[in-house]
């Protein structure tokens, strides 16, 4: 594993070093290139800042450091059978993912219709931005109706009632008033006195936020089902006359939602489980994306296209390659990623940055437009169609990845 | 006869055993920054000089690869005076000066792709390779130390650089002169560490002087990877402040 991390900061034709050869001093890694092996290697052992508790400096051979891993790993081992880790600590084990479902505004706008909304020259959206059409809520759908209908699929697959839920947890980032989504998602869903709502922020990143937050619920003993949802309806705020047409074009309506509750010996195939999950802000490109409304309720928007685009899809490819550091498992093993789609021409850039097949990213962006943290979880949603019911050994992990405003990010691995 | 150039002293910075240097070559209106460059090496193994001091050095222009276009062959160099720190930091606001992240290189930053959050300037797009900003926050890191520090700062933009690695030499040994009796390594870094939160925390925080100069490191290889690093910090450290930690 120490030489795996190496490998990730040497060019491609460098021979690895001798087990006792000083990185450093060899002149074979520079200070950066020391501190991205020692991270790699905390990260692959999810123990951040392993190195700063050691009483001697950082390792810089790789006998050295295999030697610290092998000792972390010793004391892990001695942990674990002393007391479970939180996931597997509740009654009946992890909890997964039982049911899943989505809904999306009604009514298709084609792009040509919508660069005339905002007065775009022709083939912006389309050929620039890659978007076909955008779903669109009808007069009568709204955030909590389109969160209505995604959760009632997601408890039908799931097989479970409404009164079963111990949580609802949502996020999204149109609806502004109160009641909030949750609370409405409550009512609407006619979940009992003794099922709790939380409210998630995040943005495009909410859904995985509240996935985290789920995951991390089930520590309480009590709890045996939780129901998550997303829902945005960004066109009546995102309007001609309120935000340009390059930005406000791009987005479309919907909703998602997944059920988690308790796994168990009977479940064939296993549920996706949050195996693992990472995440953070980074602040340096917070300036890209800006949004908040104004005294008069008008929406102020400072909007660096090109910048956002491009911290977006650095940030993914990193978020995807710390997932693989975290997990173990191979961006070539996973089945499908559940990728946060601002537009499809990112989406393909995406792709052919970080090598990743076309045939497991399922498209979101291109017929429904960006569906804020909706994308990730009607991506999600499709790839749980395809693989949920697979039997364990026919199909693989599941990476999902998003970035917001922030810049925030967030990723999860599912196996 | 040679013409000499004075330049101010405004970064001493740790560079592998030697040091970088960095002056203020007084312009028409305001100042830039010039970086004079031993003859055989890209550092100095020994500057007798401090920030602050106006120093008058023989340079000479030499084919800079991008974008480290401040450097000069230099000699002969002598002390003419010095400066206060708040005359330093004046100059500095009137040389090369940033409001936002792009605005420090005249180009995008860009994550590190190999882990962690430094983050790098492409060589090929960097204007220049050293500029002050005013910033809002700073917090130091000794998870790495010794012998790395890293610092994250909060420009006023609101945008942050999450982990600088920190070459200021000043800084570097305010941290060895107070841990350089501790033995243990992860003592030194606790050491540091809480010294570093608290008491160099306060004097930052009420400072009215907050204000850093960031530099780009040479591309190693062929990545042309221009890693950010924190030049200088404002307010300077002042070695007094070691006896608040007893």
């Amino acid at each position: 594993m120490v030489e795996q991390c190496l490998q990730t900061v040497l060019p491609p034709e460098a021979l690895l070093p001798g087990e006792d050869e000083d990185w450093i001093k060899t002149g074979l890694l520079d200070s950066m290139a020391h501190v991205d092996v020692l991270l790699c290697i905390e990260t692959r052992l999810a123990s951040p800042g392993l190195f700063s508790r050691m009483s001697d400096g950082p390792p810089t051979t790789t006998r050295a450091a295999a030697q610290i891993v092998r000792n972390f790993r010793q004391s892990l081992e001695v942990e674990t059978e002393a007391s479970p880790s939180p996931n597997e600590s509740g009654p009946d084990g992890r909890c997964g993912i039982a049911g899943w479902g989505f809904a999306l505004g009604s009514a298709r706008v084609a792009s040509g219709k919508i660069e005339e909304e905002f007065d775009l020259p022709k083939g912006t959206l389309k050929d620039r931005a890659g978007i076909d059409s955008v779903c669109r809520a009808s007069a009568s759908e709204c955030e909590i109706s389109l969160a209505t209908a995604a959760a009632q699929q997601a408890l039908e697959v799931a097989g479970v009632s409404a009164q079963d839920l111990d949580w609802i947890v949502t996020t999204t980032e149109t609806l502004l008033g109160f009641p909030s989504l949750a609370a409405s998602l409550h009512s609407t869903l006619l979940a009992t006195s003794a099922c709790r709502v939380l409210d998630i922020g995040g943005a495009c990143v909410g859904l995985l936020n509240c996935f985290v937050t789920a995951n991390a619920l089930f520590s309480d003993r009590a709890v045996s089902c939780i129901a998550i949802a997303s829902a945005d309806v960004h066109s009546r705020l995102l309007s001609p006359g309120k935000v340009p047409g390059e930005f406000g074009g791009l987005f479309g309506d919907g909703a998602s939602a997944f059920v988690l509750r308790r796994t168990n010996e009977k479940d064939d195939p296993p549920l996706y489980s949050v195996r693992a999950s990472i995440g953070s802000c980074s602040g340096t490109f917070s300036s890209v994306l800006r949004v908040r409304p104004d005294a008069n309720a008008a929406i102020v928007l400072d909007f660096d296209g090109q910048a956002l685009a491009r911290a977006a899809v650095e940030r993914i490819e990193r978020i995807v390659s710390d997932l693989e550091r975290s997990s173990g498992v191979k961006r070539e093993a996973v089945s499908a990623f559940a990728l946060h789609q601002p537009n499809p021409r990112l989406v393909a850039t995406l792709l052919r940055r970080a090598k990743l097949r076309a045939d497991r990213v399922p498209l979101v962006a291109k017929n429904c437009g960006n569906l804020g943290s909706s994308t990730c979880g009607v991506a999600l949603s499709t790839a749980l169609d395809v693989h949920a019911r697979k039997p364990r050994g026919e199909r693989g992990p599941i990476f999902a990845a998003s970035v917001g405003p922030g810049l925030l990010w967030t990723g999860i691995v599912l196996t | 006869m040679r013409r000499t150039t004075e330049l101010l002293v405004s970064e001493i910075t740790v560079m592998g055993a030697g040091f970088c240097v960095i002056g203020l070559e007084r312009l028409p209106a305001g100042f830039r920054s010039l970086r004079p460059i031993p003859r055989n090496s890209f550092s100095w193994t020994k500057f007798s000089h401090q920030r602050g001091d106006r120093v008058a050095f023989e340079l000479s222009f030499m084919s800079a690869l991008r974008p480290h276009g401040e450097d000069r062959r230099a000699g002969n160099f002598q002390l003419l005076g010095s400066v206060s720190e708040a005359q330093l930091l004046e100059c500095l606001k009137r040389a090369e000066l940033a409001g936002s992240v792009k605005d420090l290189f005249g180009c995008a930053v860009h994550p590190s792709p190999r882990g962690g959050e430094a983050v790098y300037a492409d060589c090929k797009e960097a204007q220049r390779s050293i500029c002050g900003c005013e910033i809002a926050a700073v917090s130091f890191s000794f998870r790495f130390y010794p012998p790395k520090i890293r610092a994250a700062v909060a420009l006023k933009s609101g945008e942050t650089l999450e982990s600088l690695p920190v070459v200021d030499a000043g800084w570097i040994g305010v941290a060895n002169d107070l841990t350089s009796h501790i033995q243990d390594d992860r003592k030194r870094r606790l050491e540091a560490q809480h010294f570093f939160d608290s008491v160099i925390q306060k004097r930052i925080i009420s400072s009215n002087h907050r204000f850093a100069r960031i530099g780009l490191a040479r591309p190693k290889n062929d990545e042309g990877f221009c890693w950010l690093m924190l030049d200088t910090l404002f307010p300077l450290p002042n070695p007094a402040w070691l006896n608040e930690a007893k």
